[in-house]
């Protein structure tokens, strides 16, 4: 199921749009997702305040908005642009890869509140592929 | 040391891992059927907050169904293109356009929906409530239980995409775990 040329175009099309608004997303999809699965709050116990819109939440959202922001500009070859954040992911951060799958799921659910009309069902299988792609990418070092 | 074992055909009333300790508790007579906090549960209730009960009664409620139903059915045969293996005979699935416009689609979709309509009236009981339904898709349908999953993702998206800022956080964590205890219910009967 890899990214066709549709999808590229897809994703890049809508993610002019996200961009705009990259950091309130980002805050608003980490947060929905410490509060839909809470087994998620596990990886920030390091934060003093896991509340959803606090700043350590808010400034994290921002971070993962910018990874993917980056995915969007190396989406023809995910493995090799993606390739430092995964050695990241896989020897320091060790989050357990279905957790990609949770993340994504919320920021997909995020988009269809903020985007509800720009957030086709073509949008919607465009970026459930790259956000799988991007996983896959990130996977890449941890074994 | 007491030993734990991962019991295979263990009771759905006991801890995975806790269910010999359970046992030898109870055997001592600690009481009734206890869950690896030792307090007691009737082995077939979901437990719902109020805030859950209102939430999925309010959601229901203000449903356009004829919008959402074949919406999230148009957008689940789009998403996961695998699934329309069960729409042979729906005509025209070549293209999301197509999909989207097919009136058959249209018309299962509000059927599905409105078969959710008997687990937000018995949420105490959902897993007879859907205990024949669970043949159906089984026996006759026969679907792979993984689809229901793939559904519920696209009707929780429809609905997000309908209640905006109002589907915060609690509101779709209340939303998945009602459409998780459906789906749940529905592939119970499998074999």
């Amino acid at each position: 199921m890899s990214l066709n040329s549709k999808d590229k175009a897809a994703v890049k099309a809508l993610w002019g749009k996200i961009a705009k608004s990259a950091d309130v997303i980002g805050s608003e999809a980490l947060s929905r997702m410490l509060v839909v699965y809470p087994q998620t709050k596990t990886y920030f116990t390091h934060w003093p305040d896991m509340s959803p819109g606090s700043e350590p939440v808010k400034a994290h959202g921002k971070k993962v908005m910018g990874g993917l922001g980056l995915a969007v500009s190396k989406i023809d070859d995910l493995t090799t642009g993606l390739m430092e954040l995964s050695e990241k992911h896989a020897f320091t951060l060790r989050v357990d890869p279905s957790n990609f799958k949770i993340l994504s799921h919320c920021i997909l659910v995020e988009l269809a509140t903020i985007f509800p009309k720009e957030f086709t069902p073509e949008e919607h299988l465009s970026y459930d592929k790259f956000f799988a792609a991007v996983g896959l990418a990130l996977s890449e070092k941890y074994r | 040391m007491t030993q734990y074992t991962l019991q295979a055909h263990r009771p759905s009333n006991r801890c995975l891992w806790e269910g010999r300790r359970v046992a030898l508790k109870v055997a001592s007579g600690a009481g009734d059927l206890q869950t690896c906090t030792g307090k007691p549960r009737d082995s077939k209730m979901v437990e719902w907050t109020d805030f859950e009960r209102a939430t999925i009664v309010d959601i229901f409620s203000k449903m356009q169904y004829e919008v959402v139903g074949p919406a999230a059915l148009a957008r689940c045969l789009i998403v996961y293109p695998w699934t329309q293996r069960y729409f042979g005979n729906f005509g025209n699935l070549y293209n999301a356009a197509a999909i989207s416009g097919n009136p058959m689609v249209a018309k299962h979709g509000t059927t599905i929906l409105h078969g959710l309509d008997r687990a937000v009236k018995n949420m105490d009981n959902i897993k007879a409530t859907y205990a024949e339904l669970s043949v159906l898709h089984s026996e006759k349908l026969h679907v792979d239980p993984d689809n229901f999953k793939l559904l519920s993702d696209c009707l929780t998206i429809v609905v997000a995409a309908q209640l905006g800022k109002d589907f915060t956080g609690e509101v779709q964590a209340a939303f998945q775990k009602f459409l998780a205890v459906v789906v749940s219910a529905l592939g119970r009967q499998y074999h």
